[in-house]
């Protein structure tokens, strides 16, 4: 068993943030200004670093999805940010930007993620060369805490499947305080490198890992990124 | 290997003449320089299912067109642009790459699929028994079917969603068809009350619509 899988708490001392945002029908643009202009600053001047802000692939998932991925140091920062956000007493200027782009979104949802042991911080992606330009972000249905043995499995196995491709692994998230739900992000070198992904299709090595798979999860669903 | 996308868009009935007006003009032709090929545009059915609903199926090369539409040429930013404009019309859009898992259709076999009535439905299959369920399909669901006039004309795989089969069937009759569904009389092949007995091995339920064709030039008119 390796180290990952024997610690009683896996998900330490890698803390983001997700928010996805449906903008309106027409109104991406003027979402995305605004987002970059005025909200992702304020953000940043609390202690957040921006890992990626990205927009939903034009071929998979919804129009006008976007997703801004944020790394915090410590969960007092996630505490003072949400007060600062959800408090009568709260930060003005943030509310005010945060009500300003709630007129132009349709839904709108924040989720603290808990990253696993050997899950990429920022540092380690930009150490390895990763950009995040191009990205497979993966929601799954988690047989309830089985996320060591997930991210083994994940790592033992497919991995191997999909060695040389130019995806990479980037890590594995679940929700703060939620034990069946899970999140893998993969960085792509571009959209084409999913090539692999036909060349190993029908195979018996990607049905086994789909058997394998079954013992940690039961549903997957994926969203391609760009980079904005 | 190429692979296909399916646009699910939700356009008001009251605006689709004016929204398939605007798509032929100016959708279609960014959407072809990007890399990709219109296979129909049909909309659900008002007896079951939405009427704002419409179902576009295109066809792609491969990753790397994917990968042209994500990127930075103008294409994609045509591309882009349209889909930004397009939302004086649409209220929602969602789109789905898959591949095709029906090995034995031939080309003719979809020829006019875009001018045909379509039954469509998404099934919620067992899981990673995708490939199993397919296989039934083409070995008995499908041969029944076919003596009654309903071809498949795909069975699609999406490539980032388990648990999903998307099968498109066109029928012979158009509306007249839709009798076909849940008639009392025996079928000469396997009967459907059989595959559904098989099918409970491999699906949990499923989403099925029937789709009319909308009035849109595919492709584009020649001098």
């Amino acid at each position: 068993m390796s180290d990952a899988s024997a610690k009683s708490n896996m998900f330490d001392g890698k803390l983001f943030f997700l928010q996805t945002y449906a903008a309106l029908p027409g109104k991406s643009g003027e979402f995305r200004a605004l987002y970059s202009r005025s909200f992702a600053p304020l953000l940043e001047q609390r202690g957040l670093r921006k890992a990626a802000f990205w927009e939903t692939s034009q071929v998979e998932g919804p129009s006008g999805e976007h997703l801004a991925l944020w790394e915090f140091s410590a969960p007092s920062e996630m505490i003072e940010l949400t007060r600062a956000l959800d408090a009568p007493d709260g930060d003005p200027k943030l509310q005010a930007v945060r009500d300003d782009l709630s007129l132009l979104v349709s839904r709108q949802e924040g989720w603290t993620y808990l990253g696993s042991g050997q899950s990429l911080g920022i540092a380690d992606m930009q150490r390895e060369g990763i950009t995040l330009k191009s990205c497979l972000w993966e929601q799954v249905d988690i047989v309830p805490n089985q996320y060591a043995l997930f991210e083994n499995a994940l790592r033992v196995d497919y991995l191997r499947l999909i060695r040389d491709s130019g995806i990479r692994l980037v890590g594995v998230y679940r929700p703060q305080l939620y034990s069946i739900k899970a999140a893998v992000l993969w960085d792509l070198e571009d959209f084409s490198c999913l090539s692999r992904l036909d060349d190993i299709d029908g195979s018996a090595e990607l049905r086994h890992w789909g058997n394998i798979a079954l013992t940690f999860r039961t549903a997957v669903s994926g969203r391609l990124l760009r980079r904005i | 290997m190429a692979l296909y996308m399916q646009e699910t868009l939700k356009v008001a009935p009251k605006l689709q003449a004016d929204y398939l007006r605007h798509a032929e003009a100016e959708y279609l032709p960014v959407a072809r320089a990007a890399g990709l090929r219109a296979m129909g545009f049909w909309r659900v059915a008002s007896f079951k299912g939405e009427p704002s609903e419409i179902v576009a199926l295109w066809e792609l090369d491969d990753w790397a067109a994917v990968s042209r539409m994500s990127g930075g040429d103008p294409a994609a930013e045509a591309l882009r642009r349209w889909h930004e404009k397009a939302g004086q019309w649409v209220l929602q859009r969602d789109a789905m790459v898959m591949r095709q898992r029906a090995h034995h259709l031939e080309a003719a076999d979809r020829q006019d699929m875009a001018t045909r009535f379509c039954f469509h439905e998404t099934m919620i299959i067992q899981p990673n028994k995708e490939r199993d369920y397919v296989l039934g399909i083409e070995t008995q669901l499908g041969k029944s079917y076919e003596l009654q006039g309903m071809h498949v004309v795909g069975e699609f795989q999406p490539a980032f969603r388990s648990g999903l089969i998307i099968n498109f069937w066109t029928v012979a009759h158009g509306f007249d068809s839709i009798g076909i569904m849940g008639r009392q009389e025996a079928e000469p092949f396997f009967t459907g009350a059989h595959w559904m007995e098989i099918a409970l091995a491999l699906r949990t339920h499923w989403r099925s619509v029937w789709l009319v064709p909308l009035p849109i030039r595919l492709e584009p008119s020649r001098p």
